[in-house]
C-alpha cells in the first residue's frame, strides 16, 4: 500500500500542471458548497433549539402583550427549524456525494490504467479514496472558513422579533469538527460506491461493466408510504402531545425524503423507456441516456425534487398574521415567510449546484462519445436539443412529483390548510427551478463544444 | 530482474464464456521465453480475450494459466495484480497512458510502483526513452506527443521493469500503416533484446508477420498455429 500511496502526489502534481485540475477544483467547490450550507443550517436548526432553553427578551416583549404565554410555543419555532432542516440536508449529502462520484469518475481512467500495470483492486480503491477525502477535508475547511466569515451577514435576519446574532449562529467546536468529519467519511463512502464497477476488471472504462436496471420495488415504497402516512397522521396531536408528535413528524418527513430518493431514479427509467420508442434523434438519445444511467440523471436533478417539497409545503401553511390582533401569530407569520424563502434560496444554491456538477461531469464523461458523434457530422444543435429534453424532462417531473407528494404529507398535518399566497411561491418555485436547471445545463454548452471540436485526427 | 530464463506462459485447456458466448473453448498455448507470438482471428473470434486470460486480466471458467512455476488463473486478485506488476508489460492500442504524467513519469510509474526509488526509476526511465528514440521528449505529456510516440512510450514503460512477457493488444489499431510498422520494428526489437517473450494480438496480417509465430483463432478454438516462414 506504501508504494501506492507514494505515487499518489506525483499524481497529483501532474493532474494540476496538465491543467486537468477542473475536475478536482469543481469537486472541492462542490464539497466547499455543500459543507458551508451544512454548517448554516445545523447552526440555524441550533439557533431555535438555544432560544427555547433561553428565550430571548427582545421576543418576550413582543409577545408580552398577547393571550398566552410567548415562552411555551418556542417549540413551535423548533419543529418548523427542524422540518427545513431535513429538507435541506438530504440534497445538501446529495450534492457532497454527487461531488465524491465527480471526484471519482475523472479519475476511473486512470485507476484503470493502475490496474493494467499491476495495482490491485483494493489498493486502487484505497488510492481514489484518498484522494477524494483530501478533496472533500478541502473542501470542509474551505466551507468552514467561508461559514465563519458570513456569520456577522445574519444580524440582518431576524426570526422571533430577534434579530440572529454571530454568536447565536457559531456552532461549538466539537460540533464543527463532527460536520467536517461526517462530510469526509459521506465522501469517502460515495467514492468506493462510485468505483465499484472498476474492481471487476483492470480494463475498467474500457470494458465498462453495464449499471443494472433500476428494480421496480423501489417504486413500491411509495404507496407504501403514502399508506402508512394515512394511518399515522390522523393520530397525530401536537397539541396534546407535542414531543411525540413532533418526532413521528419529523422521522416521517425524513422517510419521505429517502422515499423521493428510491422512487426518482425508477420513475426516470420508466421516463426514458417511453422516451427511447420516440422516432427524433434527440428524444431518442435523451431516454438512452436517462435508461443508461437512470440513477445519475436523478442525481442531476435531485436538488430541484427538494425545491418542489418545499415549494409543496407551503401550500399547505395557512395565511396567518394579516391583521392577526395576538403579537404572537404576527410573529410566527413572519418568521414562516421568512423562513420558507431562506429555505427555498438554500434549495436554490444546492440545485443549481448539482446541476451543474452532474451536467459538467456527464459532458466530461461523454467527451470521447461527442468525439465520435462529432467525427460522423453530427450537428451540434442535436446535442443542446438532447441536453434539453435530458434535462428538462426529469426536472419537471422530479419538481412536480415532490411537490405533489409534499402537498399529501404537510395536508394530512393537523391545523394547517391551504394558502394562496403558498400556492403562487409554489408555481413559481417551481418555473424557477426548472428554469435553473435548464440555464444550469445550457452553462456546459461551451463545454460540449470543446469537447466536440477536439475530434481533429492526432498529427503523427 | 525478472526476465528469469525458461519462463514459459502457458495455457493448458482454457475456456471462457459471458453469459451465452463462449469466448474460448479448450484453448492451449505454450509460449517459451523469449519468442514473439501473434494471435490472429475475426472480430469476436476471442483473440482479446485470450490475451486478457493470460495476463490475468480475466480468469477462465476452465482450464489453467501459469507463467513458469506461478499459477496465473488460481491465484487471487491480488496476487495476479503483483505478478502483471512483477513480470508483463503491456501496450494497449490506445496507449493506455495516464494523460496527467510527462512522458518520463509514465515509463517510471511501474518502477516506483515496485518500491524503486525516485532517481533510479526516472533514470531508467529516460534510458529506456533514449533507446527507443524520444531523447529530449521526456517532458511531453501524451497529448503533446504523436500516436507512434506515445505507442513508443508505451512500449518503453512495458520494457522499463524487465518483464518476462509483453502482451499487446492491437497495438498499432490507431496508427497508419506506415506508422504501424515503425511501433512493431520498435517493439520486436525491444522485447528480442529484453529477452522478453512477446503475444501480440491483431487482425492485421501486416502486423502478425514481425513475429516469430503465428496463431489463428475462430469462435474460441485455435485452428492453426505455425512457425514464420521466415523464422523457420
Amino acid at each position: 500500500m506504501r508504494r501506492v500511496t507514494r505515487v499518489a502526489p506525483m499524481l497529483l502534481r501532474g493532474r494540476i500542471s496538465a491543467g486537468q485540475g477542473l475536475i478536482d477544483l469543481m469537486t472541492v467547490a462542490a464539497f466547499t458548497v455543500s459543507s458551508w450550507l451544512l454548517f448554516t443550517v445545523l447552526a440555524g436548526l441550533n439557533v431555535f433549539v438555544q432560544r427555547q432553553a433561553a428565550p430571548p427578551a427582545m421576543f418576550l416583549a413582543a409577545v408580552g402583550g398577547g393571550p398566552v404565554d410567548g415562552a411555551s410555543e418556542l417549540p413551535i419555532w423548533t419543529l418548523i427549524a427542524a422540518c427545513a432542516s431535513v429538507l435541506l440536508v438530504v440534497p445538501v449529502l446529495t450534492l457532497g456525494a454527487a461531488a465524491a462520484r465527480m471526484g471519482a469518475l475523472g479519475r476511473d481512467r486512470r485507476l484503470a490504467t493502475l490496474r493494467l500495470l499491476g495495482v490491485s483492486g483494493g489498493q486502487v480503491v484505497a488510492l481514489s479514496v484518498l484522494e477524494t477525502v483530501l478533496a472533500a477535508l478541502a473542501g470542509a475547511v474551505v466551507g468552514l472558513v467561508g461559514y465563519l466569515v458570513t456569520l456577522p451577514a445574519w444580524a440582518a435576519i431576524t426570526f422571533q422579533a430577534t434579530p440572529l446574532s454571530a454568536a447565536e449562529m457559531l456552532l461549538p467546536g466539537w460540533a464543527l469538527a463532527s460536520i467536517v468529519g461526517l462530510v469526509v467519511v459521506l465522501a469517502a463512502i460515495s467514492a468506493v460506491g462510485g468505483l465499484m464497477r472498476l474492481r471487476i476488471s483492470p480494463l475498467g472504462v474500457a470494458r465498462r461493466a453495464p449499471r443494472p436496471a433500476v428494480r421496480v420495488w423501489r417504486f413500491l415504497a411509495l404507496p407504501l408510504a403514502v399508506v402508512a402516512w394515512l394511518l399515522v397522521a390522523p393520530m397525530l396531536n401536537l397539541a396534546r402531545a407535542f414531543a411525540v408528535g413532533a418526532t413521528v413528524v419529523l422521522v416521517s418527513l425524513a422517510v419521505f425524503m429517502g422515499v423521493i430518493n428510491l422512487v426518482g431514479p425508477w420513475l426516470l427509467q420508466f421516463m426514458g423507456h417511453l422516451l427511447a420508442r420516440s422516432g427524433r434523434p434527440s428524444v431518442l438519445l435523451a431516454g438512452r441516456r436517462l435508461l443508461a444511467d437512470p440513477k445519475g440523471a436523478w442525481r442531476s436533478v435531485s436538488g430541484l425534487a427538494f425545491i418542489g417539497f418545499t415549494g409543496g409545503a407551503l401550500v399547505t401553511i395557512p395565511d396567518l398574521g394579516e391583521g392577526a390582533a395576538d403579537p404572537l401569530i404576527r410573529i410566527l407569520a413572519d418568521d414562516l415567510r421568512t423562513g420558507t424563502y431562506l429555505t427555498l434560496a438554500i434549495a436554490f444554491v444546492v440545485a443549481a449546484a448539482s446541476t451543474l456538477l452532474n451536467q459538467a461531469s456527464a459532458v466530461l464523461d461523454r467527451r470521447r462519445e461527442l468525439q465520435q458523434l462529432g467525427n460522423l457530422g453530427v450537428p451540434l444543435v442535436l446535442h443542446d436539443r438532447t441536453r434539453l429534453v435530458q434535462v428538462v424532462a426529469p426536472a419537471s417531473v422530479a419538481a412536480l412529483g415532490s411537490g405533489l407528494l409534499a402537498v399529501f404529507f404537510f395536508g394530512l398535518l393537523p391545523k394547517v390548510g391551504a394558502s394562496q399566497l403558498g400556492v403562487i411561491v409554489f408555481l413559481g418555485a417551481l418555473v424557477a427551478g426548472i428554469a435553473l436547471v435548464w440555464a444550469a445545463g445550457e452553462a456546459c454548452r461551451p463545454l460540449v463544444r470543446a469537447a466536440v471540436a477536439g475530434t481533429g485526427p492526432r498529427p503523427d | 530482474m525478472n526476465n528469469i530464463p525458461g519462463r514459459m506462459l502457458s495455457a493448458r485447456s482454457i475456456s471462457k464464456s459471458f453469459g451465452d458466448v463462449h469466448a474460448l473453448d479448450g484453448v492451449s498455448i505454450d509460449i517459451p521465453s523469449g519468442q514473439s507470438v501473434s494471435v490472429m482471428g475475426p472480430s469476436g473470434s476471442g483473440k482479446s480475450t485470450l490475451l486478457h486470460c493470460l495476463a490475468g486480466i480475466l480468469r477462465p471458467d476452465a482450464g489453467d494459466v501459469s507463467l513458469g512455476d506461478e499459477p496465473i488463473s488460481l491465484s487471487s486478485d491480488a496476487a495476479r495484480s503483483r505478478l502483471r506488476l512483477q513480470h508483463m508489460g503491456f501496450v494497449f492500442q490506445d496507449g493506455q497512458l495516464l494523460p496527467e504524467l510527462p512522458a518520463l513519469e509514465n515509463v517510471a510509474l511501474p518502477l516506483l510502483l515496485l518500491g524503486r526509488p525516485r532517481a533510479e526509476a526516472l533514470g531508467r526511465a529516460a534510458d529506456w526513452l533514449s533507446r527507443l528514440g524520444l531523447a529530449g521528449l521526456e517532458k511531453r505529456r501524451p497529448g503533446q506527443l504523436s500516436g507512434g510516440q506515445e505507442h513508443r512510450v508505451a512500449i518503453a514503460r512495458a520494457m522499463v521493469a524487465d518483464p518476462a512477457v509483453v502482451l499487446a493488444d492491437e497495438p498499432t489499431g490507431a496508427l497508419d500503416q506506415a506508422t504501424g510498422a515503425e511501433v512493431m520494428r520498435v517493439l520486436t526489437a525491444a522485447t528480442r533484446d529484453g529477452g522478453a517473450s512477446l503475444v501480440v494480438v491483431t487482425h492485421d496480417a501486416g502486423v502478425a508477420q514481425w513475429c516469430e509465430r503465428h496463431v489463428e483463432i475462430v469462435d474460441g478454438r485455435v485452428i492453426n498455429d505455425v512457425a514464420a516462414r521466415w523464422a523457420a
